[in-house]
């Protein structure tokens, strides 16, 4: 185990980020890769987050700590491995530029698990009459004194092309009695079926602003009436705008390649007016 | 002439075929909000459904006319609301096309208001009246009425003094006291600066083990993982149990039992995933375990990774404090000495910690345990 770490700790600080040949080993039968992968791979959202800040008691960190190597990776490095490098071909200037901005020793740009500017879209799927659709919703983490939830934001589409004129609440948003704790992204928001079937307290799983967005009604709406139900979550995608002037999305891509998990797969520098257009335009405000 | 009265102390929604009435609180640029008072149930009406607003002090609004980031709309939202504004230091008369009469009502019969004793307006070419005390009457359909008050959203929210303003309109024989407005267009509205936004780094602090300190001061986040890890595997010991074949059915209940107390509650579920499948089944957790009983090796092996994966802890709203645990483990069952079954399962769990008092000779302690919440079930290889 310990020869396979050191191995890999030469592959990362190579920065030859885990190329599909390599990846092609015997995945199956080779518990070392399998260990090896599962140390690499970046499992969560939690870990992308620890990865790209280099907290102190990552757990990275801790394995290599574990097995007493030294840990030598900067944390340029670190956020380097964070790209998704199949099926991308990426401007390395630009990804040099990102890490300088992130990195700059003066003002260092931290992820926040808890702050605002960051959000998920889930695409779920629902049944609606004989068949099914997809809906993206948007979900942000919210914070209220010392404790966090995840609440929906936003709706993005209304495939169902239907007319509300008036839904009823159910559940106060002001006085929640119930909520999304702040872990459900760890198997991927399937929560979110307990959401949709607790009607009685529809209201209170979603943000104050929920009802000053497009589609809004419509979603609740259905919903509350029954007339879609919700059947799995297709996949996530995590929109990230607290790196300014940088906005960059993370995919889960699940592969046998130690450049695996959640992985940085778009990233774009803008103006703030564009980013503000962004942000508008992911909430459908 | 027909007319409709509001009563006096509630908001009401004018629909092209319905009347909405209680209390308005919120207006988005998508909804209005509003409150019934009969059953104290809150409701959304689409803002594109309703004509308009007139609420129980007689500011009306129309929905349509709402601009988004326009400060001007939010003055006027704001001034709809709130409970102490009043918007007309007279009684208004809207009469088509496109006038308002403001002044003082003196009488009123089957063909006329009269004002000030100076005037007076024919019904035939009023839509609406709205009396100083905020009550309103409407003449004829709401969406004629909206035609005719659309006119008048630039009125000031303020209105400046009556001694100010012109005087005199067609409808009114003579008035001196009263004034008369004819309708305008155009918008005085101008778009919000764009928002230039603004990160704080994280704080330092975001090392995990600061994190948790601060969350939980009390426990040890070495002792949370490894009792997380004794959760996890106390789990695969009762799996374990419920798949062997020789365990008589009272040690499977049994185990049933003591695996369900490892939950948070009962409600908690066990989602099962492939690569082969596109659906997900989720089962209750006791459903699960039950499934699972049926299911019968001579002997089972599980093997774990070495290592695995535990989050920060983060505080839930509920005061809780939550964290995901995520392993890897082989398992192979063997029949008549023969491998059937083996898979490579990626298992990720919610971890609860939740505390709770003690008294121990005497003295109450704050003790704190771990236990497990939804556990996703992924199958990255099988046979």
């Amino acid at each position: 185990m310990h020869a396979i770490l050191q191995k890999a700790v030469g592959v990362l600080s190579l920065l030859v980020v885990f190329s599909k040949t390599q990846a092609q080993q015997v995945f199956e039968n080779d518990a070392g890769y399998r260990e090896k992968h599962f140390i690499y791979e970046v499992k969560l959202i939690d870990e992308f987050f620890e990865r790209f800040n280099d907290d102190s008691s990552s757990f990275i960190r801790s394995v290599y700590k574990s097995r007493h190597i030294p840990f030598t990776l900067t944390r340029d490095k670190l956020i380097r491995s964070l790209f998704n490098y199949q099926a991308q071909h990426w401007d390395t200037t630009m990804i040099h530029a990102f890490i300088e901005t992130v990195t700059d020793p003066g003002s260092p740009v931290l992820l926040n698990f808890y702050g605002d500017n960051w959000y998920a879209e889930v695409n779920c799927q629902f049944q609606y009459k004989a068949g099914t659709v997809e809906i993206p919703l948007i979900l942000k983490i919210e914070t209220e004194n010392s404790g966090a939830r995840w609440v929906i934001v936003a709706v993005k589409s209304n495939p169902m092309k239907q007319e509300t004129t008036e839904v009823r609440l159910t559940g106060s948003p002001e006085h929640r009695s119930r909520s999304m704790n702040p872990v459900i992204h760890g198997n991927n928001f399937i929560e979110l079926d307990s959401v949709f079937r607790d009607r009685g307290h529809l209201s209170e799983y979603f943000d104050s602003l929920f009802f000053n967005r497009k589609y809004s009604l419509n979603f609740y709406d259905a919903i509350q009436k029954n007339q879609i139900q919700f059947i799995k979550v297709n996949r996530v995608r995590y929109h990230y705008l607290q790196a300014v002037p940088w906005i960059f999305t993370v995919d889960y891509f699940e592969r046998k390649d130690l450049n695996a998990g959640w992985l940085i797969n778009t990233l774009e520098k803008v103006s703030p007016p564009d980013m503000e257009a962004y942000r508008k335009k992911l909430l459908e405000e | 002439m027909l007319a409709s009265e509001a009563a006096h102390s509630q908001d009401e929604l004018y629909l092209p075929k319905d009347v909405k009435k209680g209390k308005v609180t919120e207006i988005s640029p998508i909804a209005v909000k509003y409150q019934n008072q009969k059953n104290a149930a809150e409701y959304l009406v689409s803002n594109d459904k309703i004509l308009f607003m007139i609420n129980s002090r007689g500011d009306f609004l129309l929905p349509s006319q709402l601009t988004k980031d326009s400060f001007y709309s939010q003055q006027r939202i704001a001034h709809f609301i709130a409970a102490d504004t009043s918007y007309s230091r007279g009684d208004q008369l809207f009469l088509s096309p496109d006038t308002r009469l403001e002044g003082v009502i003196s009488k009123e019969d089957n063909n006329f208001f009269y004002l000030s004793d100076t005037g007076k307006v024919d019904k035939k070419n009023l839509v609406a009246v709205i009396y100083t005390s905020g009550a309103h009457k409407i003449y004829g359909p709401a969406d004629k009425v909206a035609a005719v008050l659309e006119h008048f959203r630039h009125l000031p929210v303020y209105p400046p003094p009556l001694s100010s303003l012109s005087s005199l309109a067609a409808g009114m024989d003579n008035s001196t006291g009263n004034k008369t407005e004819t309708g305008a267009t155009g918008s005085n509205d101008s778009p919000a600066p764009a928002t230039v936004l603004k990160v704080s780094p994280a704080s330092n602090d975001s090392a995990a083990a600061a994190i948790f300190a601060k969350l939980a001061p009390n426990v040890n986040k070495k002792e949370f993982e490894e009792k997380a890890t004794r959760k996890t595997e106390k789990l695969t010991e009762y799996l374990k149990i419920l798949c062997d074949k020789t365990a008589p059915a009272e040690a499977c209940n049994k185990a049933i039992d003591q695996a369900v107390t490892l939950f948070v509650n009962e409600e908690a579920k066990i989602m099962v995933s492939s690569l082969k499948s596109n659906t997900i089944p989720q089962y209750k957790i006791r459903n699960y375990l039950m499934r699972l009983k049926l299911v019968k090796y001579d002997r089972i092996e599980v093997e774990w990774t070495n290592v695995q994966y535990v989050s920060d802890l983060r505080k839930g709203d509920d005061g809780n404090f939550y964290g995901l645990v995520q392993f890897e483990q082989k398992f192979s069952g063997y029949k008549d000495g023969k491998l059937v079954y083996q898979d490579i399962t990626v298992k990720r769990a919610e971890v609860i910690l939740k505390t709770y008092e003690k008294s121990v000779e005497g003295t109450t302690q704050t003790l704190w345990d771990v236990l497990l919440g939804n556990v996703g079930v992924k199958s990255i290889q099988s046979l």
